[in-house]
């Protein structure tokens, strides 16, 4: 039918037209945008690169074999694999069940396989993106760690889009299934799998660090590998991915180019399967997925309403029930509290049993190493969930600002109100997580109260950043959060956080870390510095070392927020 | 693949029909047995208080939701079916546009995914950016539009490939007086042209003057389906279209006594 081809040229004009237009918008209207988005892209590549790079230099003074190699690429492979089967999956069910465009085109006569390729490209587009800025570092600083030959240089980036090609096609056809089997539970399924997932993790980590023996010993390593050997099962595309990249690597040309095609056909395999099941399946899906109604009672809250206002009784009645109305959508959106507790609960499961996973803890500076990679590790996720969350609040309530407009509160105030939102419920998360931590590590009352504060501050800091920048840079166009958060503003608001996390944490972890590396070994270099000082010097640099972190917590309370009062104050509607 | 283009002696043939359609969402029956004809050349207005059905039984005529029992065929071929999309024109209330496209790339692109020859694609987008006038932004991205201007695109858009069969949910949403009037008459003249046009309104004055014929569905049936005269006579009712309607579901305590029929007044015993 003369549609059909018609139609498939139609889309990729459009696709064409789109990215073209979004580009020379973007040159035009925000070059700005574009250097810092390209800027911290270069940033992070650079970073992966010298990380990477350094590490591969060290494992390879160890001269280890290909096949240790081949263990590690698998296991990266694999998690990427997972990763981008789970993501382009999520990608695929909302843009082909929930978006707008696919809604329009459904009563277009492209053909339901057209629609589909459409936004698969889309999502492969986005996913192709992300692994070659994850992946092209890592492979970039092997080849150079094992003097590999142009060939394996030319083939890294064909390898990785044929790559993404097959967990993408797979999680396609799985969410279009989802979407004909079961339209009305999508959140569950996705719970469901996002619990399975992380049970596995948990315990493939657990046994990892269970394994016996003294670390980096022959045996310690022959344990390790066979916990490991499941990655190296020959139906798993992450093995043929390491086959690929070692075999290719080690200019063992054919054997690479292999594996390349062996993951290109299946990749392409994988995408005919999704375009069949979209052609036989997707309208109906669609249809189904349509006549999802939410018609389930909510359950009534009175006792959260009222543990709010009790909490938040300084704040004047309006705004307190602003922040019960941000607390039951926080509630009422799986999406949201979900990752929240699930990450959370693994950093509490983890810290619960710290003294199972290391019998170093003896010693004052690795317990107060870890002391300290614990607090970043709460801190970062804190930062992604306030740069997830919090930053898109205030461009999701510019969309009810009709309503806000004529509520008896200062528009002052909804800021504050979000901000006392986000504090209260990172605070409670985190000094409770970094309590744990800190007594299973039975650390001195003066470190612990030390970590409290910081932790107060980089709550405080982080709430007042993400709820400042929001205001500041809010985009009222668009309704998903998602988007809100992975846009420039999302972006920006992510690395400012990271900046102030750095600055603050490590202010304080420096002076402890010299100290303690100074009681445990009193050796050379730096380490004589700390040998030499006392409890009271110790006391001081640490004194100077928390007040920096609060000033910072002030400057990165104030500054936001006041940028954030001033754009909304003068924001039109 | 049946013609889609109609002949004028074609006026008359049913393009859109429900045959006992049934609707449900779990436990809620949204459209309840709907019988339903509309012919090439009519325009027909849906009326209907909210979640009375109208969008649900739209939606099954575009092919998005599927009924739960009975069926729906558009020019003689099921509803959702490539043959069906092909002949249809389908404006919803909240138009969609890619926000990164201008007006005049948005237009190239219905008419090549409609497959339509290029030459004669230019002279019917001409056509349409004279009748909508909208050649003052036609060439801005669409992210900068109003709701009005957005509107004016969307029938540009869904006129510009000839349709036989027009389905518009609420079209007079956002548009200004003139604009209002330009898309009053375009209905008019598809209708004339032989296009089976069916509107969902809630705005009963514009369904009184320019439907042929009207249908009134509550709590997911139709209750009434007939010319305004027939409406009138079947119900012995005297008063306006927003009176019957009113009658018909379930806001009698809002009708103005005087406009009852002397029939109906007399019978519940008014002056």
């Amino acid at each position: 039918m003369k549609t059909d081809t018609s139609s498939a040229a139609s889309l990729a004009y459009l696709r064409n037209r789109v990215f073209k237009n979004t580009i020379a918008d973007l040159w035009k209207n925000g070059r700005l945008r574009l250097f810092v988005a390209l800027f911290c892209c270069m940033v992070f590549w650079v970073g992966m690169f010298g990380l990477f790079l350094g590490g591969f230099e060290f494992v390879e003074t160890f001269k280890l074999t290909d096949e240790i190699y081949e263990y590690l690429f698998g296991l990266f492979f694999l998690t990427l694999f997972v990763m981008l089967g789970v993501s382009t999956g999520i990608i695929i069910y909302a843009g082909l069940f929930h978006g707008r465009e696919a809604s329009w085109l459904m009563t277009q006569p492209p053909r339901e396989d057209r629609i589909f390729a459409h936004k698969f490209v889309e999502s492969i587009g986005f996913a192709g993106w992300g692994v070659l800025l994850l992946g092209s570092p890592v492979l970039v600083a092997y080849g150079i760690s094992v003097k590999a030959g142009l060939a394996y240089y030319l083939t890294i980036v064909p390898l990785l889009i044929a790559f993404v090609g097959l967990p993408g096609g797979l999680g396609a056809s799985v969410a279009i299934l989802i979407g004909y089997i079961v339209p009305r539970r999508p959140k569950t399924i996705l719970a469901v799998v996002s619990c399975i997932l992380i049970i596995l993790i948990g315990r493939f980590t657990w046994n990892l660090v269970r394994t016996p023996g003294d670390a980096l010993t022959p045996d310690w390593m022959d344990n390790l590998l066979g916990r490991l050997a499941f990655t190296r099962h020959p139906l798993l595309p992450s093995r043929w991915m390491a086959q690929a990249v070692v075999g290719l690597s080690h200019n063992r040309i054919g054997n690479g180019l292999f594996y390349f095609l062996v993951i290109a056909s299946n990749a392409a395999m994988a995408y005919l399967v999704a375009t069949w099941v979209a052609f036989r399946l997707l309208r109906e899906a669609f249809c189904r997925a349509q006549g999802e109604r939410s018609s389930r009672k909510r359950r009534q809250t009175h006792g959260l309403d009222q543990l709010i206002h009790t909490v938040f009784s300084f704040l004047s009645r309006p705004v307190q029930l602003l922040i019960v109305k941000d607390a039951r959508c926080f509630l009422r959106d799986p999406a949201q509290w979900s990752q929240f507790l699930i990450f959370f609960g693994l950093l509490a499961a983890y810290f619960m049993n710290i003294r199972k996973f290391s019998t170093n803890l003896e010693s004052p500076v690795w317990r107060n190493l870890v002391s300290y990679l614990n607090l970043s590790v709460t801190a970062l996720l804190l930062a992604t969930f306030t740069s997830r969350f919090i930053f898109p609040m205030m461009s999701l309530e510019g969309r009810n600002a009709w309503m806000l407009n004529l509520l008896p509160v200062r528009r002052s105030q909804i800021l504050w109100g979000k901000f006392a939102f986000s504090a209260s419920l990172s605070l409670f998360a985190s000094e409770s997580l970094l309590m744990i931590s800190d007594i299973q590590l039975r650390l001195e009352p003066i470190l612990i109260t030390v970590h409290a504060i910081l932790m107060a501050v980089i709550c405080l800091g982080l709430s007042a950043i993400s709820v400042g920048l929001g205001a500041r840079l809010p985009n009222y166009r668009e309704s998903d959060p998602s988007k809100i958060a992975a846009g420039f503003g999302g972006t920006l608001n992510l690395v400012v956080s990271l900046l102030f996390l750095m600055i603050t944490i490590g202010a304080v972890a420096l002076p402890c870390h010299l100290y303690f590396v100074g009681i445990d070994t009193g050796g050379a270099g730096f380490q004589r510095i700390s040998s030499t000082w006392t409890f009271d010097q110790f006391q001081r640099w640490l004194g100077v070392g928390v007040g920096i972190s609060v000033f910072m917590g002030i400057v990165s309370v104030l500054v936001p927020i006041r940028m954030g009062l001033s754009a909304l104050e003068n924001q039109e509607f | 693949m049946k013609d889609t283009q109609l002949q004028p002696r074609q006026f008359g043939q049913p393009m859109i029909r429900f045959f006992d359609v049934t609707k449900q969402f779990g436990a809620k029956t949204a459209v309840n047995q709907l019988n339903l004809e509309v012919k090439a050349g009519e325009l027909f207005a849906f009326l209907g208080p909210n979640g009375a059905g109208k969008t649900t039984s739209i939606k099954m005529i575009c092919g998005l939701l599927r009924p739960t029992s009975g069926q729906v065929e558009i020019g003689g071929h099921p509803a959702g079916s490539q043959e069906s999309r092909s002949c249809l024109a389908y404006v919803p209330d909240q138009p969609f546009l890619y926000d990164k496209l201008t007006g005049r790339e948005f237009l190239h692109f219905v008419t090549q995914m409609r497959g339509m020859d290029k030459t004669h694609a230019e002279k019917k987008i001409a056509e349409m950016v004279g009748l909508f006038e909208i050649e003052g932004f036609l060439d801005e991205l669409c992210e900068g539009y109003s709701q009005g201007m957005k509107q004016r695109l969307v029938f540009a858009s869904a006129l510009v490939h000839e349709p036989t069969v027009l389905v518009v949910d609420e079209p007079f949403v956002g548009l200004d007086p003139r604009s209002a009037r330009i898309v009053k008459q375009m209905f008019v003249d598809q209708a004339r042209r032989g296009v089976a046009v069916l509107m969902s309104i809630h705005l009963l004055s514009i369904a009184e003057s320019l439907a042929d014929r009207i249908g009134i569905i509550h709590q997911g049936k139709m209750i009434a389906t007939g010319t305004l005269q027939e409406l009138r006579e079947k119900e012995a009712f005297g008063g306006s279209l927003e009176d019957l309607f009113l009658e018909l579901t379930g806001g009698e305590d809002l009708i103005n006594p005087s406009d009852k029929s002397p029939d109906a007044a007399e019978e519940e015993g008014l002056p």
